[in-house]
């Protein structure tokens, strides 16, 4: 039945059971099947980086200020993170862990084995290597040492407002945007590493379930990639 | 209880008292520990508010409340009734009890997730009130928060106290999120054999709605605070521009208070229908019950309550229409606020067409509902002045917004979650409360807080601002408002002290009270079909029930009694439950 | 049944409490009678469906309460009913939104002959700058902000050098000729409210906002701050007075204007100080650079 016909139903005319709920058992056994509550949880991931998406371009739309005239504060301030290429290495890292994951599900599928394992193992490195990655990519945009090299974008904010006692990231809101969003995108990775590690332990019990429980992970993956690139070409493109 | 059940679905059995009632992974004890959280911290709100009462009948009596008291009680009593007691006692107390009953489910999908809700909850619960004890004291900007205001001194609790507000907020947005996955899912995956969408009762549709719009507003608060935390710690500048604070230049520069008011709203205007709906959606269920007659317009009832929710999203700005946003977005979202009024208006119609030819029994749960239907209408009416935008101007931040928020989600839902627990509390308790003293708490709260909130409205026509710690020597403010005032504070601590009866009444009744049957109502929906009083863990006993009709099969013609329950075959057998 | 009796009873008590209670708008002085009609067209509809929804409930109440042998019909929805319930709600609110809508159009189209002047905020007092002899405001920023600047107008801007700068919380306005408040905060968010003039806007730091009115019975007025900036938010008053042209221009006339306190602050400056200070311009010039 579509969900049409269900939302205009007239619940009085038809007491008693369709041919649907007839074909159904009375109580399905076994634990709830996660997907659904996954899907949810991925709605509401969607919101809360698309409203990080609409925060970010409001507040590029609004440095300069209209301040009567003289907005020359505000406009100098934002500075785009630029290309530095350890984004784009911790790119591949993530996208790499993605596909060794799908790999791992295949594996899997195939009959527990120690490469599906094994597989399953460095699709949840490759997720930490991502996350190092992405600490060090912090580490260099706060320092304007490194920062220099990466066309100066933070520096010259530093430089712009010396009254600032903020940090040199903290400075620059496209910067402070992107600790932002990547920090709350890495708390979801870290999330998910969670996951894989209870992942891993029900897959190396066995059991049914497993190969469900692989694909759940790397479901979640890799909507956290794609969550990701969205988010990187924001950075990127503006 | 029959040991089938335990084959069929591995529910978590707890063997020690800590494991039953502490830790529990049962609905109902989690419903219960939720409800007795959100009323507790309540009742803190409720002190508050009567302490800024007393400031307001007489201003500078008190020592101990100074101006930066008054703003922090005045952020505190907001935030905790919104958010700590009305969304948690809605969606955590009643969501978690009544939705996996009225679907004939044993429990929620994901019972431990739902247990690790309750305790970030209460988690939150414990950063907030943490919050009164850091250097500063709490936050005192408004519960709307709004920066920089909040962030920056000559506020109280401009350092300490506003990161504690914030990180109790992302706590319970943690929490809630746990807790809506739970509902939601819940409702789409654990229905009982024929409990299709549109025989579910208008409470399981209010909540089920509700959950789904927590789920995508509750994203924005987050963002909002933590963005917040991150300009008054890290000195970003996401929503703070160059300030020139007590004299000197602040290192910010560039940001936009105004977009936290969008992310604030964003979140703050479906929050109000968060609170809504399920209220709502109860109060269909106690007004069709106790009038022994079906919800009038049933499709019409769920398809007002998934319009609302959707609309809600568009409609935020309506907060601000003299925030110094661009003024053309005004045409928009009055136009939006005041189309939301039709499927509201809608629902008004079809409750008292519910009434028209019934057989009204004034039972108490009934008499809150049909107060509910007056404050109702009186503070909806009252939002379309301050929606229809140009009428908002003069209004806004005065008395009269005070007035008719409370009305509308301050009174209104509570008129309702007392209902609720009235009508329920032989069912979650399995004992009967006390007549007489239920009728005396629903006399005094219901006239009581009308008496407290209809002169507010006046007031703000004259244009007496809000938040205002005293109202001075003020030229167009006549004495006969500081006579208002002090009415106004007799009448709340009149209704302030009646709610002794009502917990009075719970409590010794718990123990006291007379057996209760276990349909004392005659109600038809899923709940009261149970095998035990109180549903016992797994509530159903050996099979779950089959639903054969909808939930509103009261005084059908030809049936033999004036309700049909919903697990009776069309045949008029009724199915005897197992125990 | 007694809840019948009382439903209907506090409908009366609420009509009898508006008619005879003190407490209503203040008299209108300024030009917003529209936003006046719109709000008397909104009481009117939304009283009318006040009375009518509550009696309605309590006659039912009364009819149908429950006695022995009574039976509820079963009607489980009526669509042609509802249809044209929607519709007539349909028809009230677009009664009340016209008004409205027709008020708020005009709210937000500012006249091209009205006047500029500008108040500012900042905890917890307000300030205000007329345009001068040139009729335009300077530029100004908070970047600017000094104790000799506490406007923060660019000192380089030659239309600031006249504009008339007043800090004593008392701002004048002649009676009959539109004029359009800029609006800046330098802190918080404050909102500019006279309750006779029926306008209000807030004043947001970093963006210039405003809104505009025609001042149309002569006296004094206070100025409250109706956005929540603070513990001394309840103290944020100020005094409007709307004179007659000629007393507006006598007094406007006795104001310092923002090159006149330059001057005088220089004269201050050379006398206190020793010779090594550097001027105005050097000082303002090292600012512009940072």
């Amino acid at each position: 039945m579509s969900l049409f016909a269900a939302l205009t139903d007239k619940p009085w005319l038809s007491p008693g059971l369709g041919a649907e709920a007839r074909a159904r058992p009375d109580e399905r056994p076994g634990p709830w099947d996660k997907g659904i509550g996954l899907g949810l949880f991925l709605f509401v991931v969607t919101m809360l980086f698309v409203l990080l998406t609409a925060a970010y371009l409001m507040r590029m739309g609004a440095h300069g200020g209209a301040e009567a005239g003289s907005g020359s504060h505000g406009a100098s301030h934002w500075h785009a993170v630029g290309e530095p290429p350890l984004l784009w290495i911790n790119t591949a890292m993530l996208v790499a862990s993605s596909i060794v994951f799908h790999a791992a599900l295949t594996a899997t599928r195939a009959g527990p084995s120690l490469a599906s394992r094994a597989l399953l193992l460095v699709g949840g490195l490759l997720g930490i290597a991502f996350l190092a990655g992405q600490i060090a990519l912090w580490r260099i945009l706060d320092d304007c040492t490194h920062a220099l090299a990466l066309g100066d974008a933070a520096c010259a904010v530093r430089a712009a407002a010396p009254a600032s006692a903020a940090p040199v990231w903290a400075a620059n809101p496209a910067t402070a945007f992107f600790y932002l969003i990547s920090g709350l995108h890495g708390l979801h990775i870290l999330g998910g590493l969670a996951a894989w590690a209870l992942t891993g332990k029900r897959v190396l019990a066995g059991g049914a379930g497993i190969v469900r429980a692989v694909q759940l992970c790397a479901r979640y993956w890799d909507y956290m990639l794609l969550v990701w690139l969205v988010m990187m070409g924001l950075f990127v493109s503006t | 209880m029959a040991t089938i059940a335990d084959d069929l679905r591995p529910l978590h059995h707890p063997k020690s008292w800590v494991g039953k009632y502490v830790w529990s992974q049962d609905h109902k004890i989690i419903a219960i520990q939720y409800a007795v959280t959100a009323i507790g911290v309540g009742i803190f709100a409720l002190v508050l508010s009567f302490i800024m009462r007393l400031q307001l009948a007489l201003p500078g009596q008190f020592q101990f409340i100074q101006p930066d008291n008054y703003l922090q009680f005045v952020t505190m009593h907001g935030m905790i009734m919104v958010v700590y007691l009305l969304t948690a006692l809605l969606l955590g107390g009643f969501g978690n009890y009544l939705i996996p009953l009225m679907i004939g489910a044993r429990d929620m999908v994901f019972p431990f997730v739902n247990m690790l809700s309750y305790w970030f909850y209460l988690l939150s619960v414990i950063v907030l009130f943490a919050g009164l004890f850091v250097p500063g004291g709490p936050t005192g900007g408004g519960w709307t928060l709004y920066p920089p205001q909040t962030i920056l001194e000559g506020t109280p609790g401009a350092s300490w106290g506003i990161l504690m507000m914030m990180a109790s907020l992302a706590i319970f947005v943690v929490a809630f999120t746990m807790g809506g996955l739970n509902y939601v899912t819940t409702v789409l995956q654990a229905r009982t054999k024929g409990m299709t969408l549109m025989r579910m009762p208008c409470s399981v549709w209010g909540i089920f709605v509700a959950s789904i719009m927590g789920l995508l507003a509750f994203p924005a608060l987050f963002v909002a605070a933590i963005m917040t935390v991150f300009d008054s710690i890290a000195g970003t500048s996401f929503f703070v521009p160059t300030i020139v604070s007590m004299g000197k230049t602040l290192g910010h520069a560039g940001g936009s208070p105004i977009l936290f008011q969008h992310l604030f709203w964003f979140f703050g205007h479906p929050e109000v229908y968060i609170v809504a709906l399920p209220a709502f959606g109860i109060v269909s269920d106690l007004i069709s019950v106790h009038a022994r007659k079906n919800l009038f317009g049933y499709r019409m009832m769920v398809w007002a309550i998934i319009i609302i929710g959707a609309l809600s999203f568009f409609v935020w700005a309506h907060h601000m229409y003299v925030s110094g946003m661009n003024p053309y977005f005004g045409f928009f979202f009055a136009t939006s606020t005041l189309i939301i009024a039709i499927p509201t208006a809608i629902k008004v119609y079809n409750w008292l067409l519910t009434l028209w030819r019934g057989n009204i029994h004034f039972h108490v749960p009934m008499l809150f509902a049909i107060a509910f239907l007056f404050t109702f209408i009186h503070g909806g009416l009252s939002g379309l002045f301050l929606g229809n935008v140009s009428v908002d101007v003069p209004l806004s931040d005065t008395f009269f917004v005070i007035g008719h928020f409370h009305m509308v989600m301050g009174v209104s839902p509570v008129l309702v979650i007392f209902g609720a627990i009235y009508h329920w509390y032989p069912k979650i308790t399995g004992r009967m409360w006390d007549e007489r003293l239920a009728r005396l708490h629903f006399w005094i709260t219901f006239i009581g807080a009308y008496a407290i909130f209809l002169p507010m409205h006046y007031i703000g026509m004259l244009g007496v601002p809000r938040r205002y710690y005293a109202l001075g020597e003020t030229v167009f403010i006549p004495q006969s408002v500081h006579y208002a005032n002090m009415g106004i504070t007799i009448a709340a601590g009149i209704v302030f002290a009646a709610q002794a009866l009502f917990f009075y009444n719970m409590i010794v009744s718990l123990f006291r009270g007379a057996k209760a049957d276990p349909n004392p109502w005659g109600a038809a929906s899923l709940e009261w079909q149970t095998a035990e009083t109180p549903p016992g863990h797994g509530n159903w006993g050996a099979t779950l029930p089959t639903v054969y009709r909808w939930a509103y099969d009261y005084s059908v013609p030809g049936a033999a009694r004036d309700f049909i329950p919903q697990n009776e075959a069309p045949g008029g057998t009724a199915e005897p439950h197992p125990s | 049944m007694y809840v019948a009796i009382a439903i209907a009873l506090l409908v009366v008590g609420s009509v009898l409490f508006h008619v005879l209670s003190p407490w209503w708008q203040t008299p209108l002085a300024s030009n917003w009678g529209s936003i006046d009609t719109a709000l008397d067209v909104t009481l009117l509809i939304c009283a009318a469906a006040f009375i009518i929804l509550n009696l309605f409930l309590a006659y039912m109440l009364m009819k149908y309460r429950h006695r022995p042998g009574l039976k509820a019909h079963y009607e489980p929805e009526n669509t042609k009913l509802e249809k044209r319930l929607t519709f007539w709600t349909g028809i009230g609110i677009a009664g009340m939104l016209a008004p409205g809508l027709i008020a708020w159009n005009q709210y937000v189209t500012v006249p091209k002959d009205a006047a500029v002047i500008e108040a500012t905020g900042q905890q917890w007092q307000w300030a205000f700058r007329y345009p001068g002899a040139d009729g335009v405001l300077g530029s100004a920023s908070i970047g600017h902000v000094s104790d000799d600047n506490p406007f923060g107008l660019n000192p380089r801007d030659p239309y600031a050098r006249d504009d008339v700068l007043v800090e004593t919380n008392e701002l004048h306005l002649p009676i009959n000729r539109p004029v359009k408040v800029v609006l800046r905060s330098k802190d918080v968010l404050h909102d500019f409210y006279v309750p006779q003039f029926r306008a209000k806007m807030d004043l947001v730091p970093g963006i210039v906002t405003y809104f505009w009115m025609t001042p149309t019975v002569g006296g004094t007025y206070e100025i409250l701050c109706a956005e929540l900036c603070g513990v001394g938010h309840y103290q944020m008053r100020g005094t409007v007075v709307v004179d007659q042209q000629p007393a507006y221009d006598a007094w406007l006339a006795e104001q310092m204007t923002y090159g006149q306190i330059l001057a005088s602050a220089e004269q201050a400056r050379v006398q206190l100080a020793s010779r090594d200070t550097p001027s105005t311009e050097t000082l303002a010039s090292a600012r512009m650079a940072r």
